[in-house]
């Protein structure tokens, strides 16, 4: 479904991915580990289409057809989806608004019919039920004076919403205790299926307990150096990055 | 009579220079207003008693001797249950000049809505007596490209309270000039406003509000969006006086310029002689911010909408204070969101 060939990408002149290899099938779950630095939140934002970084080499290609191209909104339609990992703060941009915005946009980006607000409220209150989201979180602007765990929770509502055949989740986990963690990953796996592919990008292997993933990679110095099954988390977890970064070099 | 214009040698009239925009031939001529209030509430006046009204900048003079006063009053026996609104009219070659005072006399309240048609020059001066628990608020829009010079004098007693709210998408050159003068304990003077501008449009609202008495409140909320060439520009100035101790007075003007060109000129003031009072005063001027715009496009809005959705939630932020009045909040969302889209 994604494939990731060769890619290589700057920002402000700065090379950071260097040749990065990754394909993702359908109905997959992929986990991408890594130090800081190594390029894991490059990766998810050149995925999503900011125009910030270039793209000096090598393509993306999603369902056969390559996405450099297109623009994050035009990528949005053709459902890839990120979750960010500091979702930012909307002030004045009510949340029942966007998600209604957001959620047309993509169905007409589709060739769908757009939804008519009653239809719109019920899908979002099932979504919102299922996530544990109340009613008053949905009249606030969005993101606004909201925690880091309801930032995360909207995040995945946000893809429930929008159905996306393919997600970036660039480290959910980041900031999130127990109970909440258990809350995302459970709105996560709920939309596991066999249409959908997602990557998760985390520094812990902690959320991948809940998230079990099909494959492991660690991204190291802007390339994958290696890859594995839902172990290599595990070792990574407990030998840490040294032995592996020495074995790639 | 001839007036001498304030020009920007006067600090206070530093970044307006009026005399550009009325260098043409006028022909002198009283301003016509239309009213739909009761006729008992207005009446035709050769003078005004003013002594509280002051000459605080030295500019009085642009709004003195106008021969056309209209009155308002409203009173136990007047006293008004709907809206009313003043309609004023200044066709292109017309200097029309004229005075509006308006007493809300003890516990009563008004609610106005002023709009203005300028295609010439309109010199609109007005006196607002707010008496002991009186309360008045005042929705100010307009539409054209002439000038403007307004005056706005506000006098508030004890608990009385001023919501103003003036959104500013006309005109060349728009020079609002508030003085609101707190001389009761308790009094609320809330002064908001936005100005869309675009082409060269030039607007300048400059403010004074004067605590002259304990425990009363101010604030002045400003957010503004400028386009091509268009100049905005803000003088807000607190006086706190000596006697006006526990006085809570906020100001805050944001403004996002949309083009290289585009300027805006911000210049708050504190000058405060009591010891307990909070005060504040915050001013941003920027591009608008690329990473809300980023995440919206991220969830499939394309960018020229996004951009519309984050215009126009900068600007209604200016209209938290009417969030629980519908009618009005929906009145101005809705000119703001068509001035956004024209």
């Amino acid at each position: 479904m994604i494939e990731i060939k060769n890619l290589h990408a700057e920002i402000d002149g700065k090379p950071i991915l260097k040749g990065l290899n990754l394909t993702i099938g359908k109905g997959e779950v992929h986990a991408v580990m890594g130090p800081n630095g190594a390029g894991k939140s490059t990766l998810s934002y050149i995925l999503a289409g900011k125009e910030d970084y270039e793209v000096t080499e090598g393509d993306i290609l999603f369902n056969g057809e390559s996405i450099l191209e297109m623009g994050a909104d035009e990528r949005a339609a053709a459902g890839i989806f990120l979750a960010f990992q500091y979702p930012v703060e909307i002030p004045g941009v009510q949340m029942t608004t966007f998600l209604k915005t957001a959620v047309n946009a993509v169905r007409k980006g589709r060739g769908e019919k757009e939804l008519e607000t009653l239809d719109f409220i019920k899908l979002l209150r099932s979504n919102t039920e299922k996530l544990g989201i109340k009613d008053d979180m949905l009249k606030r602007a969005v993101n606004v004076g909201f925690s880091g765990g309801e930032k995360k929770r909207n995040e995945i509502l946000q893809m429930a919403m929008l159905q996306p055949a393919f997600c970036a989740l660039d480290e959910t986990d980041s900031g999130l205790d127990i109970d909440a963690l258990r809350i995302v990953a459970d709105g996560v796996n709920a939309l596991r299926e066999e249409d959908r592919s997602f990557l998760v990008i985390t520094h812990y292997q902690r959320l991948l307990d809940y998230i079990v993933p099909d494959y492991v990679h660690i991204l190291a110095n802007g390339k994958i150096i290696k890859s594995g099954d839902a172990q290599l988390a595990k070792d990574l977890e407990a030998k840490g990055y040294t032995d592996f970064l020495k074995e790639a070099a | 009579m001839t007036h001498t214009l304030p020009t920007p040698k006067l600090e206070r009239w530093k970044y307006s220079n009026l005399p550009a925009y009325v260098a043409q031939e006028y022909k002198t001529q009283p301003l016509s207003i239309n009213y739909d209030g009761e006729k008992s509430y207005l009446d035709n006046q050769t003078s005004v008693q003013m002594p509280w009204a002051q000459d605080v900048y030295g500019d009085m003079h642009l709004w003195e001797g106008l021969q056309n006063i209209f009155t308002i009053t409203v009173s136990a026996d007047n006293a008004v249950d709907k809206p009313v609104n003043i309609e004023m009219n200044i066709p292109k070659d017309d200097k029309s000049s004229g005075h509006i005072h308006i007493t809300v006399q003890n516990g009563q309240s008004l609610v106005l809505y002023e709009d203005i048609n300028v295609e010439g020059w309109c010199i609109r001066s007005m006196t607002i007596d707010l008496e002991d628990g009186a309360e008045m608020t005042h929705i100010r829009t307009g539409q054209g490209e002439g000038v403007v010079t307004n005056l706005t004098q506000i006098r508030l007693g004890e608990k009385a309270r001023y919501n103003a709210y003036a959104l500013n998408t006309y005109g060349s050159f728009v020079r609002d000039q508030i003085h609101s003068r707190l001389e009761g304990e308790g009094g609320e003077c809330l002064l908001s406003g936005s100005k869309i501008l675009k082409g060269q449009q030039h607007s300048d609202t400059t403010i004074l509000i004067e605590h002259i008495a304990p425990d009363c409140h101010s604030n002045q909320n400003y957010r503004n969006l400028l386009d091509d060439r268009s100049r905005g520009v803000f003088q807000g100035k607190v006086h706190v006086h000596q006697i006006a101790q526990k006085t809570d007075g906020y100001q805050l003007c944001n403004t996002v310029l949309l083009s290289e060109r585009a300027e805006m000129d911000t210049k708050p003031e504190l000058e405060i002689y009591a010891d307990d009072v909070q005060c504040s005063h915050g001013a941003t001027t920027a591009s608008p911010d690329e990473e809300p715009l980023f995440y919206l496009q991220a969830r499939g809005i394309p960018e020229a909408e996004a951009r519309k959705m984050l215009l126009k939630a900068f600007i209604t932020e200016s209209l938290e204070v009417f969030e629980e009045e519908e009618e009005i909040y929906e009145f101005l969302e809705q000119k703001i969101t068509q001035q956004l889209h024209a």
